[in-house]
């Protein structure tokens, strides 16, 4: 009969209480992991966007602004880069590869981008992955549409559909008279890309023929024929992503950019940016995990004043154990490993909880917010965190311990009822 | 320690007292008792009425508390040379204690009750090579139904069976000495009868001394010896217990 085996059973005899109390650190367990899970699956979903791109270059504004609208189709650009400065830039001898990219034009709710073939080929995500189709290829004509996984899927659509772009976002005036065809879909990658329908930069000049200041010119609208024997040659973008030969020659390049003579223009590096994002929602991520721990203490606390209020009625529990000669110290012991025993088990119900409640949101969270939560083993830090938890459990049961320390030195192993 | 010291007295006396004086701490009361000596696997009767100083008594001899001042001798140790944890540690190996009743941690079944002394005595768990069968044979020896000791908790056994587990965690590991605080008062006659020819039984088995304190001196000639309280111990103010 171990000091282990009598604190189980015992804790056993008060089921309900006991199961209430483990329930309580159980739920404090799975919003605390909950928060933090969230927190590193938000960032890793954002770091996870965009690799292998060296700098991103667009209208000089905030470096997180423009990684918000150029990677994360966040807010909109202030400014566009006209087509010379880009070409000047592009052909820069430190530039490996430039992919310009043009947005503002929406197709239901979801963003159009305008872009190169190159982006195919460049763009990466989560350590490197290159985009792939999972039906049909490359725009190849003038009017081709690529779209991400979330809008054929949420859209129906499948190869060889037609779409049609709006000017503007969330825009009542469509561009009815320049219907798209659907070339391509792309494989799912958990990043804005799902969301995205991809059509060539000419399109999108081919679209705002007709279109001056967000409204369409007087005047029949230019047959399709006639759109494509003009010349198409874009005059802006909103930004582009660059390639640099050597990753010593990134700084250089930036600050070429940010010189730039004939426009104020801005180069960020994405990870450098993503830092200063990180800084900017790390006090409502403190905030937040502040908050959860909070409710972990608050739980802890209960399980104290739990055990406390217990006391009382376990005098002969505890005068007996001394008459068999249990020194104070073993009424600590006791009382510690009970303690311990419903904060582990609190924990592991709580592990086991927020697997399952993950389970059951991950996809609700990656179709409304296209926040992927992918369902990994405990980090070494939530590991920490649980063994935190245990420590605490330790810790605020010194109190009912210590008191029964001085009930039993005073009790002895004469029961006093 | 000072095992050598002074000289013992393995042999003859199981309890040997001389000149303790004892106050509880913040309470009137004290007790001071100026000899008192239970040989080597006598049965001994200590008749008192309640708040006469008996718990006392019995803690100091248990070395729960410690005396003022004098000598306690317990099973050839002397108790005011050792620490409180020391004590705890002797009174685990040498003493069985009973209790007048709710002996038992209610939660576990008899089984595990009986067997409780021996995680607090590496001395009383070395004499027994398999404690769970010789829980088992003692139990059995009291007369209890086998599946009552190992299946149900404690809580659902009858008082004069929760007794006779008391009997059986006592007397676990052959300790020196037996400690029964009125064990019989909660029992009818018959029981008590029983349950006394089931403790002496045991005790002579074991080759230990008991100490049994009572107020009811119609059991006195069943035992070796019996003492009045009152002639022992002198008691001022008014007992805790």
């Amino acid at each position: 009969m171990t000091l282990f085996r009598l604190a189980f059973l015992s804790l056993k005899s008060r089921g309900m209480t006991v199961g209430l109390t483990i329930l309580a650190i159980a739920l404090s367990v799975v919003l605390f992991l909950g928060v933090e899970k969230l927190r590193t699956g938000a960032r890793a979903s954002f770091t996870d966007t965009i690799s292998d791109t060296d700098l991103i270059m667009g209208a000089r504004s905030g470096s997180v602004q423009l990684l918000l609208y150029s990677v994360f189709r966040i807010g909109n650009a202030t400014n566009n880069v006209t087509w010379e400065s880009f070409q000047d830039i592009a052909s820069r001898p430190e530039v490996s590869w430039a992919v310009p990219i043009s947005l503002g034009d929406s197709h239901r709710q979801f963003r159009v981008m305008g872009t190169t073939p190159a982006y195919f080929e460049r763009y990466r995500y989560r350590g490197g992955r290159p985009l792939a189709f999972q039906q049909g290829r490359v725009m190849a004509d003038l009017f081709d549409a690529v779209v991400g996984a979330d809008v054929a899927e949420q859209l129906g659509y499948v190869v060889e559909d037609p779409i049609i772009v709006a000017h503007g976002l969330a825009s009542f005036s469509e561009h009815e008279d320049t219907p798209f065809r659907i070339s391509g879909i792309l494989e799912k990658t958990g990043t804005p890309v799902d969301r995205t329908v991809i059509v060539s930069l000419e399109a999108i000049e081919a679209i705002h023929v007709d279109w001056q200041s967000g409204a369409q010119k007087p005047g029949a609208p230019t047959p399709v024929d006639r759109l494509r024997e003009m010349n198409l040659r874009p005059k802006a973008i909103t930004a582009a992503m660059l390639g640099v030969e050597s990753p010593l020659q990134i700084f250089t390049v930036q600050r070429a950019i940010n010189e730039y003579p004939e426009e104020p223009l801005l180069a960020v590096l994405p990870g450098v940016a993503l830092q200063e994002l990180w800084g900017i929602v790390g006090i409502a991520e403190t905030a937040l995990v502040g908050v959860s721990a909070m409710v972990v203490v608050t739980a802890l606390m209960g399980m104290s004043a739990m055990i406390l209020s217990g006391l009382n009625a376990r005098r002969r529990e505890m005068a007996i154990l001394r008459a068999m000669g249990a020194g104070p110290w073993a009424v600590v012991a006791l009382l510690m490993i009970e303690a311990i025993l419903m904060g582990a088990v609190g924990a592991a119900t709580g592990v086991v909880l927020l697997y399952l409640g993950l389970a059951a949101i991950q996809p609700w969270l990656d179709y409304t917010y296209g926040l992927f939560i992918p369902i990994t083993a405990l980090s070494a830090r939530e590991g920490l965190l649980l063994v935190a938890v245990l420590a605490a459990s330790a810790l605020v049961s010194l109190l009912p311990a210590v008191r029964a320390y001085r009930m039993s030195l005073a009790d002895g192993m004469m029961i006093k009822m | 320690m000072h095992h050598g010291a002074a000289p013992a007295q393995p042999d003859t006396c199981a309890v040997d007292v001389n000149d303790i004086r004892f106050s509880w701490p913040n309470s009137a009361f004290s007790m001071t008792v100026a000899e008192f000596r239970v040989p080597r696997a006598e049965r001994l009767l200590l008749l008192g009425e309640s708040g006469g100083g008996k718990s006392t008594l019995l803690s100091l001899i248990c070395g729960v508390v410690a005396p003022d001042q004098g000598s306690i001798r317990v099973a050839g140790q002397e108790l005011t040379q050792l620490s409180a944890a020391r004590r705890d540690r002797l009174r685990a190996n040498k003493i069985g204690v009973i209790f007048q009743m709710f002996n038992l941690l209610p939660y576990a079944s008899a089984i595990e009750n009986i067997l409780v002394p021996l995680r607090f005595s590496p001395e009383r768990r070395a004499r027994c090579a398999s404690p769970r069968d010789e829980a088992l044979e003692l139990a059995a020896a009291l007369g209890l139904p086998r599946n009552l000791v190992t299946d149900e908790p404690a809580s659902n056994l009858s008082v004069g069976q929760q007794q006779r587990v008391a009997v059986a965690r006592a007397m676990i590991g052959r300790p020196e000495i037996i400690v029964a605080d009125e064990p019989t008062s909660a029992l009818d006659k018959k029981a008590q009868a029983e349950f006394i020819d089931l403790l002496f039984d045991q005790v002579a088995q074991a080759e230990s001394t008991l100490i049994m304190v009572s107020h009811d001196e119609r059991l006195a000639d069943r035992f070796d010896r019996s003492v009045q309280l009152s002639d022992l111990a002198v008691t001022s103010g008014v007992a805790a217990a």
